[in-house]
């Protein structure tokens, strides 16, 4: 019997059964079930890692020397550091980021942050900072400098336009007088260019952090901040991997200094949501393997005197499944075919209604193929593997036992 | 006349640990071109005969030569393909698959007879449609038939392969009078194109029509 004729046949035979619908819905469901929530899984365990290797504090260390340093010059601390496995940079904590106040514009301010390497957002439009840069920065692509009401959006200013002007700042100058702070009457003023842009939420940052270079930074603080240094040399460590961030720190109090995480994430609720959808998979995969045994049971016990008469007018058992085993593909593959439109027509619905919200710009849903993959295999999988132990089963009958089974 | 199907055998049932016996040393043989018909009271085993003339049961003793060759040693490959090409079998119930119109059912035994080819079997299956009256009922699904037409298409489905043996167990068995005495002729003319026609029947109407008539009594055939 020809692979044309088989397909033929049983495609008139799956239009003309009715009753084929509960298997195509149950396939359907339990296709739709699997992919959904493997999709949203990974939907946020993509966000979280994305959210990690955006931002680089999850996997900085703040270290600070031990009172043996004191007298030492900070050089010699962050060189110790920068020896240790997995640290990619080190740097003056203190040149980290400040706040400072705009010029002619007091009451707002730009936090200016080091724009070493490792710390610089990883897309940027336009050009980027090298190290011994002066007087450039890079800026978001939309400026708030009013933070005090960071939900109003009104007051965004456009990245262009900063491109045009420039940042300046305006930072009074402080003396260190017997331990006290004095203010000076005078200013440490600078005007940065804008040479470039980055997206602040993809970031991780707030809407009014411009980067500067490092060689800026220390300039900045050594004149405008240089009251405010700490006495003792504290750095930022940047690890390669958060994986590694565990060693590091235990390297550093090896050591004999203090550590600690600049920023930590809560990894119960990623956990949580893998263990529900985990759950959710391995029911939906119990539903279809005990629904489609039973259906698939229950179509072939009314089908059990074709079969017979299928053994008496000469098919063989192999005829006879390939037969029913066909049938069965065509259900399956519609159920795929129908799951693959309905969930891309969702993601489509679900992307274009989050489109306007901002903050979640980047965490539309990606659509990978590799959602799909698993939900296919199974509603193809479990309507073989039963149908074939059925088969094993009928093989084994005469035909007349078949035919007057009822 | 040829003798298409000499059998010896004996055939018990086993039914929750009793054994049921049917018929021991039941001795018989059949030729082509003649009629044969099968009577006797119910219970006393036509059916289990027929099927197993019909390859339907393979479950007895003694020997059984279909075309000269001795059906318990063939393979179960070997045996599908005698069940399409040398046996058509008709039954009391039709059976016809109710998900396929009169036409498709006729085509289904052809599908795996690699004698006819694809491109001959509508043909053939509107030809024997034909010369049994259903012309005009060859689109129609098998609810769609009356009980008579639905055997008659049955009748069709066993004749798609053109065996020589056609096997029937009360083939009227479900029709009023003027249908059965269709049925018979049309069995009739099978026999008198050279077919071996044999037919189980309750209906005395079967004398009329068969060669030969076997009484099968307490497991003993009597002519
Ligand atoms: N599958 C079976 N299991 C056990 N006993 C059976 C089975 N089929 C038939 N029998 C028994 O074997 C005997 C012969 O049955 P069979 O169906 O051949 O009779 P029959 O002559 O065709 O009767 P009827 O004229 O009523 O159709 C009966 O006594 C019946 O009860
Ligand atoms: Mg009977």
């Amino acid at each position: 019997m020809s692979f044309k004729d088989i397909l033929y046949y049983s495609l008139l035979r799956v239009k003309r059964n009715k009753k084929n619908i509960f298997l195509f819905i149950i396939l359907l469901i339990g296709c739709l079930t699997i992919t959904g929530a493997l999709t949203y899984k990974n939907f946020i365990s993509q966000n979280v890692n994305d959210l990690i290797n955006k931002y680089l504090g999850y996997r900085t260390v703040i270290a600070i020397a031990s009172f043996e340093y004191e007298d030492k010059s900070d050089e010699e601390f962050y060189n110790e550091l920068k020896k240790l496995d997995h640290v990619l940079e080190v740097y003056n904590a203190d040149y980290n980021s400040i706040n400072v106040p705009l010029l002619n514009d007091e009451d707002n301010s730009v936090s200016l942050t080091n724009g070493s390497t490792y710390s610089l957002p990883k897309k940027i439009i336009g050009k980027t900072i090298k190290e011994d840069d002066t007087g450039v920065a890079i800026c978001p692509i939309k400026f708030k400098k009013n933070m005090e009401d960071y939900y109003n959006t009104d007051d965004f200013i456009d990245g262009q336009e900063l491109i045009k002007t420039g940042i300046s700042i305006n930072v009074p100058i402080y003396d260190k007088v017997n331990g006290k702070l004095i203010l000076t009457d005078k200013f440490y003023q600078k005007k940065y260019n804008v040479i470039g842009l980055y997206d602040p939420v993809t970031n991780g940052n707030l809407y009014n952090t411009c980067y500067i270079s490092p060689k800026d930074m220390k300039e900045l603080f050594d004149i405008a901040e240089s009251a405010n240094k700490s006495s003792l040399p504290i750095a930022h460590v940047i690890v390669d991997d958060l994986k590694n961030v565990d060693s590091v720190r235990e390297t550093i109090a090896d050591k004999g200094f203090e550590s600690f995480n600049k920023t930590t994430i809560n990894y119960d609720y990623v956990k949580e949501v893998n263990q529900i959808c985990n759950i959710i998979i391995i029911i939906s995969c119990i539903g279809i393997f005990v629904l489609t045994i039973l259906y698939i049971k229950k179509i072939n016990n009314d089908n059990l005197q074709n079969i017979g008469i299928q053994k008496a007018y000469g098919y063989s058992n192999g005829n006879i499944q390939n037969f029913s085993m066909c049938e069965l593909l065509i259900i399956s593959f519609i159920s795929i075919f129908i799951s693959f439109i309905l969930a891309e027509s969702c993601y489509l619905i679900i992307n274009i209604f989050f489109k306007d919200y901002i903050n979640l710009k980047e965490r539309i849903i990606t659509h990978s193929m590799l959602n799909y993959w698993f939900g296919f295999l199974i509603i193809l999988v479990v309507p073989i593997i039963t149908n074939s132990l059925l088969n094993l089963f009928y093989n084994k009958k005469n035909a007349i036992n078949l035919i007057r089974k009822k | 006349m040829k003798e298409v199907i000499n059998l010896n055998i004996e055939k018990s049932y086993i039914l929750k640990h009793k054994i049921i016996p049917v018929f021991k040393d039941l001795k018989l043989s059949f030729e082509s071109g003649k009629f044969y018909a099968i009577m006797g009271h119910s219970g006393c085993g036509k059916s289990t005969l027929i099927n197993i003339m019909g390859l339907l049961d393979n479950e007895f003793k003694g020997e059984y030569f279909l075309n000269e060759k001795n059906v318990s040693k063939l393979s179960n490959k070997e045996l599908a393909n005698l069940r399409n090409k040398e046996i058509g079998f008709i039954f009391q119930e039709f059976l016809l698959d109710k998900y396929l119109k009169a036409y498709e059912n006729v085509i289904f035994p052809m599908l795996v007879n690699k004698d006819i080819l694809p491109k001959e079997r509508k043909k053939r299956a509107l030809e024997l449609l034909n010369m049994l009256g259903l012309e005009d009922r060859v689109n129609h699904f098998p609810k769609e038939l009356s009980g008579g037409e639905q055997q008659r298409v049955a009748i069709a489905r066993a004749l798609a392969n053109n065996p020589n043996i056609i096997l029937a167990d009360e083939p009227t068995g479900d029709l009023d009078e003027e249908n059965e005495t269709k049925i018979f002729n049309i069995l009739k003319e099978l026999s008198k194109k050279g077919k071996c026609v044999i037919v189980v029947s309750h209906s005395n109407e079967v004398k009329k029509y068969a060669d030969i008539v076997y009484k099968l009594q307490d497991g003993k055939i009597m002519e």
